[in-house]
C-alpha cells in the first residue's frame, strides 16, 4: 500500500502533467486560430454601426446575434460584405416575426385597416407618427385594427420589434345605387349613406308603371358603380342586371324581402326564412339590433361566411359570386334603430350601413408610387437578404463571448494553477 | 317591412284637431295613385311623446296660437334631427295670424333659422305628380278669409338637401278636409300635391 508520501509526489506529477498539457493544446488551439473564424457580435443598435464600420476593415467573417431586426441600412451593408466574398452568418431568435400592412377602408368615411402580423399570444400595438393608437392581444398569427385617419406611417410593435407601413392605396370613389320600395328603410337608407359620404342612385317604384329616379341607376357597372344595394322584392325586376354587376366584380348588400325572392337565387347566401320576432322592444346602445325583427339567413351556401348572429341564426352573411362580393342582411326596418334608438343611434345607423356596402363594394384603388423602402416585414427582409438564420450560432452563443478566444485563456489559467499548486506543495514538503 | 301610417301631431297649446278628415283623404289618394303600402287608418300622436319618432311624416295643424312646451320643443328637435319631416299647414291662410306668427316662430326657434321660401322647382314639386308652378293654389286662399293672399312659395327648413319642415300657408288643411268619397265631383283632384308631400317623404 502506497505511503501518504508517494501519493503526494503522484498528484504533484499529475498536476505538472496535466499543466503541460493545458499548455500544449492552448498552442495548437492558438495555431489553430489562424484560420479565419467567426466572431459572434450580440448586436444593439447603439453598437451596430460601429460593428459594421469594424467589419467593413477587416476580412473576417461574421457572425451576428441580433436581438431586433436590422434596419435597411445595416442589413445592406451586411449583404454587401457577404457579397465581397465574406462569410455572414446571423441568429436571432429573439426577433419576433412581425410585418404590418395598410389598406384603405372603401368607406367614404375615410380610415385604414391595419392588418398586423405577430407570433401568438403576443400583444402587438399600433402607432403612427403622431403616438400610440391601440393594442390587441394577437390570436392566431396577428390582429386587425381600424385606424379613423393615420398621421404619417403606421407602426406595429411588438416586444422590441416594430414594422413600419405607409398608405400606398387610395380607392377611387364609385357611386351606390339603391332598389326599394318607397318607405321609411328605402328613404333611411339612402339618406345614412349619403350622410356618409357616398353619392347614391336610386330607384323608387311608386306605381306599375312610375318610378322616383334619383341620378342614374339605369347604368350598373363597375366603372360607375362600387355597390348594389336591394333591399326588397321590387329589386327583382333588376336582378339579371344586378347578376352580371355582381359577375363583374361589383358589390350587392341584399335585403331579407329581395332574398326570399327566386330570381336572387343564384346571388344571395341562402333564402330568408320565417321572421323572428325582437326579444327587446327599445333599442339600446349596447345591442341596438336586438329590437329589430329579423328574417335569418338560412341554409348558408357552404362557401358563405356568418358575420353577425342573433338568437342562434344568422343575421348577416356573406359570400364571394365570382370576383363580386355579396352580402346578405336579414334585418328588417332597421330604420328604427336611427329613428328610436339612444343618442348616437344616427350615427351608428349610418356607419354600419356604410361599413355593409364598403365590405362588398367593388374596389377601384389608385396605387401611390414610393421610392422609399419601408420596413413592413424586419425579420421577412431580413431571410430575403442575408438567408435563413443559421440555429447552429444559437448553440454557439452560450459558450462565446465578444472576444470568441475563451478556451485558450482557460487553459492558461488551468496550467498556471496546477503549476502554482504543484509548487506549492514541493516547497511545504522542504524542495527546492 | 312597416307600411307607411298618417300621423297628426297633437300639441298643449291651440287646436291640433281642427283638420279632421284631412288624414282620411290624404290615405285615400296615396292608396289611389300609389303602389304604396299605407295603413287605412291615421294615428294622433303626442308632440312631447317618443312614439313621435316612429312616424318620420308628422302633420300639424291649427287655427289658435301654437305654444309649444319645452318637452315638445325637445322632441320635436330631436325628431328632425334624425331625419323626420313635419308638415306644418296654417289653417288659417293668414300670414298675419296667430297660428302663422306663433308657429312659425316656434319652427325657428327649434330649427334654429327662420322658415325659408322653398324654390318653386324643388323637388318635392316633381315627386310624383308635376307642378311646375310650384305649390297649387286652393280655393280657399282668396274666399275672403284670412290673408286674401295667393302664397306662391311654401316656406321651409332644410337638413342638408333635404326638407325637415313643410309650412303651408295655403290652406291645404281646409282644401282637403271633406270626406274622400266626394273626390268624384271634382274635375282634378285637389289631394295629388299630398300624395307628392308623402311621395317626398318616403323617398327623401
Amino acid at each position: 500500500m502506497p505511503s501518504r508520501a508517494d501519493l503526494r509526489r503522484r498528484a504533484e506529477g499529475g498536476l505538472r502533467a496535466t499543466a503541460y498539457a493545458a499548455l500544449a493544446l492552448a498552442f495548437l488551439l492558438a495555431f489553430r486560430a489562424r484560420a479565419p473564424r467567426p466572431r459572434l457580435r450580440t448586436v444593439s443598435p447603439s453598437s451596430l454601426a460601429a460593428l459594421l464600420a469594424d467589419v467593413a476593415h477587416s476580412a473576417d467573417s461574421v457572425a451576428l446575434s441580433a436581438d431586433s431586426a436590422l434596419d435597411p441600412v445595416h442589413r445592406d451593408w451586411l449583404a454587401a460584405h457577404r457579397a465581397a466574398g465574406r462569410s455572414v452568418r446571423w441568429a436571432g431568435a429573439a426577433i419576433p416575426a412581425t410585418a404590418i400592412a395598410v389598406e384603405p377602408l372603401g368607406d367614404p368615411g375615410g380610415g385604414d385597416r391595419v392588418l398586423v402580423a405577430a407570433p401568438p399570444a403576443s400583444n402587438p400595438r399600433l402607432a403612427d407618427s403622431a403616438g400610440a393608437l391601440d393594442s390587441a392581444r394577437s390570436a392566431s398569427g396577428g390582429a386587425s385594427f381600424l385606424a379613423p385617419g393615420l398621421v404619417g406611417a403606421a407602426r406595429a410593435i411588438v416586444a422590441r420589434q416594430s414594422a413600419h407601413a405607409l398608405r400606398l392605396d387610395s380607392v377611387l370613389p364609385r357611386r351606390v345605387v339603391v332598389f326599394g320600395r318607397p318607405g321609411w328603410e328605402a328613404k333611411f337608407v339612402v339618406a345614412a349613406l349619403e350622410e356618409r359620404g357616398w353619392t347614391v342612385d336610386a330607384r323608387f317604384p311608386l306605381a306599375p308603371d312610375t318610378a322616383t329616379v334619383q341620378g342614374s341607376p339605369a347604368r350598373l357597372d363597375t366603372a360607375q358603380v362600387a355597390a348594389v344595394v336591394a333591399l326588397d322584392a321590387s329589386a327583382e325586376r333588376e336582378a339579371a342586371r344586378i347578376a352580371e354587376f355582381v359577375r363583374q366584380g361589383g358589390g350587392l348588400v341584399l335585403g331579407p324581402g329581395a332574398s326570399a325572392g327566386a330570381r336572387f337565387a343564384a346571388l344571395r347566401v341562402g333564402p330568408a326564412g320565417a321572421r323572428v320576432a325582437p326579444t327587446v322592444l327599445e333599442v339600446r346602445a349596447g345591442d341596438p339590433r336586438r329590437a329589430l325583427p329579423v328574417l335569418p339567413v338560412e341554409r348558408p351556401t357552404p362557401d358563405a361566411i356568418a358575420l353577425e348572429r342573433r338568437d342562434g341564426v344568422v343575421a348577416v352573411a356573406a359570400r364571394r359570386v365570382g370576383p363580386g362580393r355579396v352580402i346578405e342582411v336579414g334585418y328588417e326596418d332597421t330604420w328604427r334603430w336611427r329613428m328610436t334608438g339612444p343618442e348616437g343611434a344616427v350615427e351608428a345607423h349610418r356607419r354600419w350601413w356604410s361599413g355593409l356596402v364598403a365590405s362588398a363594394a367593388y374596389r377601384a384603388t389608385l396605387s401611390r408610387a414610393t421610392t422609399v423602402e419601408v420596413p413592413d416585414a424586419p425579420l421577412a427582409r431580413m431571410v430575403a437578404t442575408l438567408g435563413p438564420p443559421d440555429t447552429s450560432l444559437r448553440a454557439a452563443r452560450a459558450g462565446a463571448d465578444a472576444g470568441g478566444d475563451g478556451p485558450a485563456w482557460w487553459l492558461c489559467a488551468l496550467a498556471l494553477a496546477a503549476l502554482v499548486t504543484e509548487w506549492g506543495s514541493r516547497r511545504l514538503r522542504g524542495l527546492a | 317591412m312597416s307600411a307607411f301610417t298618417f300621423a297628426t301631431a297633437q300639441y298643449d297649446s291651440g287646436d291640433w284637431d281642427s283638420a279632421p278628415q284631412v288624414p282620411a283623404n290624404v290615405i285615400d289618394a296615396v292608396a289611389r295613385y300609389t303602389s304604396i303600402d299605407v295603413n287605412p287608418a291615421g294615428v294622433i300622436v303626442p308632440l312631447a311623446s317618443r312614439d313621435l319618432l316612429r312616424y318620420p311624416l308628422v302633420y300639424l295643424t291649427g287655427h289658435l296660437p301654437v305654444r309649444l312646451a319645452s318637452a315638445e320643443r325637445d322632441m320635436l328637435r330631436t325628431y328632425l334631427g334624425r331625419g323626420g319631416l313635419l308638415f306644418v299647414d296654417d289653417h288659417n291662410h293668414d300670414v298675419d295670424g296667430q297660428f302663422h306668427k306663433s308657429c312659425s316662430h316656434e319652427l325657428a326657434r327649434v330649427v334654429g333659422a327662420p322658415l325659408r321660401d322653398i324654390p318653386n322647382g324643388h323637388a318635392l314639386y316633381r315627386a310624383f305628380f308635376t307642378f311646375p308652378d310650384g305649390p297649387p293654389a286652393t280655393s280657399h286662399e282668396l274666399n275672403g278669409w284670412g290673408d286674401n293672399l295667393v302664397h306662391t312659395h311654401l316656406l321651409g327648413a332644410m337638413r342638408g338637401d333635404r326638407l325637415q319642415v313643410l309650412y303651408s300657408n295655403k290652406d291645404y288643411s281646409s282644401e282637403w278636409g271633406y270626406h274622400p268619397d266626394n273626390k268624384r265631383f271634382l274635375s282634378i283632384d285637389n289631394t295629388r300635391f299630398a300624395v307628392n308631400i308623402v311621395v317626398y317623404a318616403l323617398t327623401r
